[in-house]
């Protein structure tokens, strides 16, 4: 796998240096690609959380955005709206969590009120639950800001910097940053802090996790507040480029979900690497293959993910889960 | 509960078999405030095998480490209180008698320590007072040097 992968990266490498044209177009794939991989991430962050798949992803990365553009409209700077923005997602992505816990919690409470006995259903709940908030969520952004697309403007100047030859749009650059800059800090967050190995325990072994006296459920709540901003920071620097609307998550997140299987649900690194590869793929195939044309990007993008799931069920980077019953 | 300075090792033993044997050293002193650093190092004088296993993952080490390993991280909670539901379940006896060896150990430094286990024998060695439950009753209790000999202690559970 990391053979494959490092072939991979070569290849790509000697490409960029013998073509210009693939050097300019594998850096647009890897910008795209970084997107992908950050909302990937946030999938995966709540699936490991909560094992729940996360539909409102997509939605709560738009309607995020649309904050930061109301903001910035009532005057505040760019990184000023960026970093309230940010906040804002952190404590509606906790809120959902609530939310969603609090409709299974209700339910519960009225069946058994009504004297109907089910059993568990807790997870499939919450799924069905988020699929809710991505209507609600698409309706309340046409509602409060009207559904015409909007522009949105950029962290970064949109001026192209020339290195031998070779034209990099800095906005590309900039959010390739971003991107990774994003799950690097994620990952020494969950690596070396107390917090973070304590979501980590709380996601693996909530019992034993309770044991040692780490609250769980605020754990969990943590969780979905980080996949929020993750998902906050994605929709801000896509904006740009597809423009401010209600929908303009909606192929973005099915991109997403083919990133995080393709990298194995399970893991944040593959999560990573499947939103990039996909990126990058996408990208190559639109300038080289002529019949690969934007409407055929997603059929390619699924039609990817399900070789990969044909040949390795578990995703480039998961391994079998083997569950004790 | 652990706040409340009790620490508990669970039948099973509850250790993070995906973490590394650090992190679940580190999850042991999570209630904690400021430096965890010197309980680190007590514990590893008294399993001088952690430093070599500090990075490999909980669930690769045998059953008898993951035990002390379970009891490390209990440790590490500075418990007044440390509650073992039967330490030497699948461990081969020469295990065992470690494990209680460092029970004793901890014990003598003054931590209170509550074990149910099945192995009278050793149990009733280590132990100062002992209980007797029968179909969840006490049916005997006291000392557990008097217990030791009486007369259907010995019978039923001993041996002799």
């Amino acid at each position: 796998m990391v053979l494959l992968l490092a072939a991979a990266c070569v290849a790509l490498v000697i490409g960029s240096l013998v073509s210009d044209q693939f050097a300019e177009q594998t850096v647009a794939g890897l910008a795209t690609g970084g997107i992908f991989g950050s909302l990937a991430l946030a999938l995966v962050l709540i699936y490991r959380a909560t094992e729940v798949i996360n539909f409102a992803q997509g939605q709560m990365a738009m309607f995020t955005t649309y904050i930061a553009w109301q903001l910035m409209q009532w005057g505040i700077g760019y990184w000023g709206a960026f970093v309230l923005t940010l906040g804002i997602a952190f404590a509606g992505g906790v809120a959902l969590l609530a939310f969603a816990l609090g409709a299974v919690f209700v339910r519960d409470w009225t069946f058994e009120r009504m004297g109907i006995k089910q059993a568990g259903g807790g997870v499939i709940a919450v799924v069905i639950v988020t699929i809710g908030m991505l209507i609600l969520l698409e309706g309340a952004a046409a509602w409060i800001w009207s559904p015409e697309i909007k522009s949105f403007p950029s962290a970064f100047p949109t001026r192209p910097i020339r290195v031998g030859g070779v034209a990099f749009s800095i906005q590309d650059l900039g959010t390739i940053g971003v991107a990774l800059g994003s799950v690097v800090v994620l990952w020494v967050f969950f690596q070396f802090t107390k917090v973070g190995l304590a979501m980590r325990a709380a996601a693996l072994r909530p019992f034993a996790a309770r044991l040692v006296g780490v609250r769980v459920n605020a754990m969990l709540a943590l969780g979905w507040g980080l996949a929020a901003v993750l998902g906050a920071i994605a929709g801000l620097m896509i904006a740009p480029t597809i423009f401010l609307q209600p929908t303009m998550m909606d192929t973005i997140l099915i991109y997403a979900f083919a990133a995080a299987v393709l990298g194995g649900i399970e893991s944040p690194a593959g999560a990573v690497v499947g939103g990039l590869a996909l990126g990058v793929v996408l990208n190559l195939l639109g300038t080289y293959v002529h019949f690969v044309t934007s409407e055929l990007r997603l059929p390619v993008a699924l039609g990817m993910l399900l070789i990969v799931l044909l040949i390795k069920p578990t995703g480039l980077f998961g391994h079998r889960v083997v569950r004790k019953v | 509960m652990a706040k409340l300075g009790i620490a508990h090792v669970p039948e099973g033993r509850g250790t993070f078999a995906e973490l590394t044997v650090m992190e679940n050293l580190r999850l042991g002193g999570y209630t904690r405030h400021g430096s965890i650093r010197g309980d680190i190092d007590r514990v590893r004088a008294y399993f001088p095998w952690i430093d070599e296993r500090a990075d490999q993952q909980a669930g690769t080490l045998s059953g008898g480490e993951q035990q002390m390993l379970a009891l490390a991280r209990a440790f590490m909670q500075r418990p007044r209180l440390l509650l073992l539901d039967e330490p030497s379940l699948g461990l081969a006896p020469l295990v065992v008698s470690e494990i209680f060896r460092i029970v004793k150990e901890l014990n003598e430094e003054g931590m209170t320590v509550l074990v149910v286990e099945q192995n009278a024998n050793i149990a009733l060695q280590a132990a100062d007072e002992a209980y007797v439950l029968e179909v969840g009753k006490v049916v005997l209790s006291g000392p557990s040097a008097e217990l030791r000999e009486h007369e259907s202690v010995r019978k039923s559970y001993l041996g002799y």
